[in-house]
């Protein structure tokens, strides 16, 4: 909004940590009971699928011509019509803002800090992602580099104190349950996080270099994948296929395990920071997005007075989201997918025809214009 | 803008010299008021009344006697002169003074009388000589105090800005040394000098500091403090983006990294500009000692500056919200030592860090001798007393003091301030929230961090923009044959440092 330009290497680390980010939380789980031991491979499979949606993603992007996903479809559509969609866009970045920022307070509500009111969590959260948003994407981006090896060297961490107790019998059978049950859940990690890259589309335009920042988003895609497949596979190789599914938050479990000498223990905490910091950064691309969007949507010149309102929104939305646990685990197992998919793949297919059509026409009216 | 308002406060000043002696000298003594360490020598050459005029204790009376008052009234040739021929032969071949120059008006004259130069006056010329005889009591070069080192040079500037430009020059015998002078303050007329190397140091840069420096419109500059809070980007931010130091050695490195110095007269402390977060937590020595212990101890500055910033919010946090998370040995150990502690956490070590300040606060106030008095009596009751009273426990102790002794480490003053700033803030987050609160300040220090800029240059740089040039010299520092390139951070212009081929292999 305000010309910040942010280098196609913080893009990447933006796209890798929104990938972790919360997905880390609820993927492992729900696979785990469907796929058993096989669940890493479905999210080595819905990987592939989803870095072929990147491509989709960055083809339209180059369609776009710098223009944001909010201002590309009001140019397509006019407008009243591109409005008409675009309630749909900024309403599903605004939902899923809603609960991811849910996710991070169940979790912190669970297990971290009991005691403390759900909405107090949520809002010490959202001023810290408000002032992430006010002060810009630059900002956001360069934060992003900050924390980015931080991030590495937890999970390496994790990984290798976690290596002692891996036991390789939990992955056998090799699909035991045969292939159908590992392709039918693979659409879990394509709902959540691969088609929520479709907020991208509103970042994209302000990352320097034409080049190298497509490589950039499949790039991160897929580091933030192989990270997702690295902790299913911990869980996996620790827990067991049983216990995974049983868990709530699986991934904290994992860090529970955590045992050396008999006096680092209680590690648990690690995987609560690399958590935070992921959905953090999720929570604040997702914030700055919409309101950006919403911002366009309403043809504002800046976006900094929305971020108020907005968040006082999406506390309440957050809240009154879903009543519990389990609601949430029906809700992101039947219901996510399909809503994702009308959003981050159908909404953006029908925006992307739109503007081929326009650019067809836009080159003929070109030609006409140069023949005569 | 600086002159305006000179003319507005003292209009007859700016006015051309009398041709008159009389009412030269009458008009000096009435703007000065009779000032009684004003001198004025008034003598006759050849029939030609002329005066000396200079300020007792700003001039160094030696060279006002033997090189100006012996050379005017004993060895002047005896031919008689008229006044003009006088004044030209006088201002070409009698004064036995390095630096003299010509003024024409009140402004000049009171410019110069004013800063510890001699000015002479002859009857009927409305020009004047002003002869610089410049010398006052001063400290001399001492060593430093406040930022002592092992190895390297111990010198410190002074309070005289020539002084100090001298010590910069000594170190960097470059003809593209430039020393820009300007004066700030309306009633203090203070000297300021800007300190670049051409061509390395970036013209942006430049321009803006000169840009910032020029809008100050202040009656007086006592120190480069008062600079400094002028022309900092972030006023609003607990982080210094101004740095500065007492060590020529250290500015000298900063102009060779293509920064901009500030030199303000009356201070020993020199300002540097673009300051980046990691210039606060390097030291020169690092680069006088050898490059593997330089990169550890710099690991351990970065550890310090965690454990400075967050130790005592941990310490709340961990028992007060997550006692699961401490091993059961070491938590029935703290727990049984707050059981007879009747505060919350929280309550502890805000009292601790409490009286901590005020003892460091104390310690720098009071003069040596009694100094020794406070630290024992601040380490009895630390230490010994508040422990045996019930009112803290020994592991709340030791975290003060591991806190107080890593915000000691870091080689500047200003980010130690900082931490100790934002400590507070903290604590109070880790007991509201729990480790979620440290974690979510964190972040939001973090972005604030990246938020801030110095002089056009991102603070966090090269972290955040990352620069992989510039690893070489942040956290690790190679030796100085790896240190092939100035860091980009700071200048884009003259790049190269070393030779690739300067060292053996």
């Amino acid at each position: 909004m305000d010309n910040q330009t942010i280098s196609p290497r913080q893009f990447m680390f933006l796209v890798i940590l929104f990938t972790i980010g919360s997905s880390i939380i609820i993927v492992p789980g729900p696979l785990a009971a469907q796929a058993k031991q096989d669940a890493w491979l479905s999210i080595t499979i819905s990987l592939l699928i989803g870095l072929t949606l990147i491509l989709f993603y960055n083809h339209m992007a180059k369609l776009m011509e710098g223009k944001t996903f909010v201002q590309a479809t009001i140019m397509v559509f006019g407008n009243w019509f591109g409005r008409f969609i675009l309630f749909f866009y900024l309403s599903f970045l605004f939902i899923l803002a809603a609960l991811v920022l849910r996710n991070i307070g169940d979790f912190m509500t669970t297990e971290i800090i009991p005691e403390t009111p759900l909405q107090f969590t949520h809002i010490l959260f959202l001023i810290v992602v408000i002032w992430g948003a006010y002060l810009g994407l630059e900002v956001m981006g360069r934060s992003a580099e900050m924390f980015m090896p931080w991030v590495f060297l937890l999970l390496l961490f994790f990984t290798i104190t976690l290596a002692p107790q891996i036991n390789v019998e939990n992955l056998q059978p090799f699909l035991g349950e045969g292939f159908m049950p590992v392709l039918s859940t693979s659409t879990f990690v394509i709902g959540t996080p691969l088609l929520e890259m479709v907020t991208f589309l509103m970042i994209f335009p302000y990352v320097k270099d034409a080049k190298t920042k497509r490589k950039a988003w499949v790039l991160g895609v897929f580091i933030g994948g192989m990270i997702l497949t690295l902790i299913t596979l911990l869980c996996l190789l620790v827990l067991g296929s049983d216990l995974t599914a049983l868990n709530t938050f699986p991934s904290y479990k994992l860090a529970q395990k955590i045992n050396i000498a008999g006096f680092l223990e209680g590690l648990e905490i690690v995987i609560g920071i690399i958590w935070m910091l992921t959905i953090f950064f999720k929570m604040v691309v997702l914030y700055y997005a919409v309101s950006v969007g919403v911002a366009q949507f309403l043809t504002m010149d800046d976006h900094r007075p929305l971020l108020l309102p907005l968040g006082m929104g999406m506390i309440v939305l957050s809240i009154i989201a879903y009543p519990d646990v389990a609601y949430f685990e029906t809700f992101v197992g039947d219901t996510w997918f399909p809503y994702a998919f009308t959003h981050g793949f159908i909404l953006p297919a029908f925006v992307w025809i739109g503007l081929i059509i326009k650019s067809k026409r836009d080159k003929k009216q070109k030609d006409l214009s140069s023949h005569s | 803008m600086k002159q305006n308002s000179n003319k507005q406060t003292s209009p007859p000043a700016s006015q051309p010299l009398f041709p008159n002696l009389e009412d030269s000298l009458d008009h000096i003594r009435t703007l000065m008021g009779d000032s009684s360490d004003l001198v004025i020598r008034s003598l006759m050459i050849h029939k030609t009344s002329a005066a000396v005029i200079y300020m007792d204790g700003l001039v160094d009376n030696n060279s006002v006697q033997n090189f100006i008052l012996e050379a005017l009234m004993l060895e002047m040739p005896s031919k008689r002169q008229s006044s003009h021929h006088l004044y030209l032969s006088i201002k070409e071949k009698a004064l036995p003074i390095g630096e003299t120059e010509e003024i024409e008006s009140y402004t000049d004259l009171f410019d110069k009388l004013l800063s510890g130069e001699t000015i002479l006056l002859l009857e009927k010329q409305t020009k004047a000589l002003a002869a610089s005889t410049k010398g006052w009591r001063d400290r001399g070069v001492q060593e430093t105090t406040s930022e002592s080192v092992i190895r390297g040079p111990k010198e410190a500037f002074t309070e005289t800005l020539r002084t100090n430009t001298a010590l910069i020059r000594r170190k960097i015998k470059d003809s593209n040394l430039r020393i820009e002078a300007k004066k700030i303050g309306n009633k203090t007329h203070t000297d300021v000098a800007i300190v670049y190397l051409e061509g390395t140091a970036e013209t942006d840069v430049i321009e803006e500091l000169n840009r910032r420096l020029d809008q100050i419109d202040i009656d007086g500059v006592l120190e480069s403090g008062y600079l400094e809070e002028f022309m900092q980007d972030a006023q609003y931010s607990p982080f210094p983006t101004v740095y500065n130091s007492e060590k020529p050695d250290a500015i000298a490195g900063g102009i060779l990294e293509g920064r901009v110095a500030i030199i303000t007269d009356g201070t020993p402390n020199v300002l540097l500009v673009p300051a980046l977060f990691v210039n606060f937590m390097q030291s020169s020595e690092d680069y006088y000692q050898r490059a593997d212990i330089s990169t550890l101890i710099r690991m351990l500055r970065l550890f310090c500056f965690f454990v400075a910033l967050f130790m005592p919010s941990l310490y709340i946090a961990f028992t007060t919200f997550h006692q699961e998370m401490i091993p059961p040995p070491l938590l029935i150990n703290l727990a049984a030592q707050r059981e007879g502690v009747p505060f919350p956490a929280l309550v502890e070590a805000l009292m601790m860090e409490l009286t901590f300040e005020i003892l460091r606060e104390a310690g720098v106030r009071l003069p040596k001798p009694v100094g020794s008095a406070v630290s024992i009596v601040g380490a009895l009751v630390l230490g010994q007393s508040a422990v045996q009273a019930g009112l803290v426990s020994p592991a709340m102790v030791i975290v003060v003091a591991i806190t107080a002794i890593s915000s000691f480490v870091f080689p500047s003053y200003n980010l130690a301030i900082s931490i100790r700033m934002l400590r507070f803030p903290l604590m109070i987050l880790a007991a509201t929230f729990g480790l979620y609160g440290i974690i979510l300040g964190m972040i939001a220090l973090v972005l604030h961090l990246c938020s801030l800029t110095s002089f056009g240059k991102p603070y966090m740089s090269p972290f955040a923009p990352f620069i992989p040039k510039d690893q070489k010299d942040v956290l690790v520092r190679f030796p100085h044959w790896g240190l092939l390139s100035r860091p980009s951070s700071l200048t884009k212009k003259d790049q190269k440092r070393v030779d690739s081929t300067s060292k053996e292999s």
